[in-house]
């Protein structure tokens, strides 16, 4: 059985009284049984006031019903765009999180490498800058530190949204 | 005569109604799939509920949510008990005190229905 078959049943009453009102329609004769159409229009008189009470009540409940769902649906689209905003904010702090790892883990490699093989190298050029070479080269790498950092963390979360 | 008895679901409210004290009692939320055929066993106990009563019937009826098609179904519950007589029956319709909705329904219901229902408020 469909819904809409299930739905009709709800207004079986309904469909009993109107079947039998057109029967009797049918097979009314005024001028020989007035008595029983007139018996019968007051009956219908009776279920149609009834019904009229029905579809009011129905329409109101069905109003409210409604309204209900519509506030549900906005309040879960307003959800919706409060969890989307904290899913990024949280996908930006983890992709800071990540290029701040990653820079630090190139900063202390290129210490290492500056300890053993750049400035021992530098030391025995001193004509280089005036002897002020290695500072002046960690300072450079040092300043480049937070950009570097910023263009990594960009890059991690491009890379996680086309995920 | 045997009392009507039906446990509550997720979609379907709890059914207790006791032929031999007359008390009724709805209570919980009723979204079923088919309401008509849920209801109708309700429907024939309570056609002959109305040819053997012998007490004053009190329906206490407390739902949390109700779809259109179930309050037709009620409309046709309270259209059964009408037939007892109005003074014969009471109708509770308890709601919570913050849920306008179903308040008005209740008040819906009055409007249509020859039972008095009296409007109870649960405190929360």
């Amino acid at each position: 059985m469909n819904r809409q078959s299930e739905l009709y049943q709800v207004f079986e009453n309904e469909n009993l009284i109107l079947a039998r009102a057109k029967e009797v329609m049918a097979q009314a004769d005024p001028n020989k049984n007035a008595d029983q159409v007139c018996a019968e229009y007051g009956l219908l008189t009776k279920s149609y006031a009834q019904l009229l009470g029905d579809v009011k009540l129905l329409t109101s409940v069905s109003d409210r019903l409604q309204a209900k769902i519509n506030k549900a649906s906005q309040q879960t689209s307003r959800k919706d765009g409060e969890l989307a905003l904290a899913l990024a904010q949280l996908e930006n702090e983890r992709a800071g999180r990540r290029a701040f790892m990653l820079v630090m883990g190139l900063a202390t490699l290129f210490f290492v490498i500056s300890e053993w093989v750049i400035d021992p190298q530098l030391q025995r050029h001193t004509e280089i800058l005036g002897g002020h070479a290695a500072v002046v080269l960690k300072s450079v790498v040092a300043l480049a530190l937070y950009p570097i950092s910023q263009a990594l963390k960009n890059n991690l979360r491009k890379m996680s949204v086309k995920k | 005569m045997e009392n009507f008895y039906l446990e509550e679901t997720s979609k379907t409210p709890k059914l207790s109604f006791d032929a031999q004290t007359g008390k009724f009692l709805m209570s919980g939320r009723s979204i079923p799939e088919n309401s008509i055929e849920f209801y109708r066993p309700l429907f024939e106990w309570l056609d002959e509920y109305v040819t053997s009563y012998k007490q004053p019937t009190v329906f206490d009826i407390s739902l949390e949510y109700f779809n259109t098609s179930s309050s037709k179904c009620l409309v046709e519950v309270f259209r059964r008990l009408e037939k007892v007589g109005g003074q014969q029956v009471a109708i509770n319709w308890f709601y919570e005190e913050d849920d306008e909705d179903m308040q008005e329904s209740g008040e819906d219901f009055k409007e249509i229905i020859d039972i008095p229902i009296k409007m109870q408020v649960i405190v929360n």
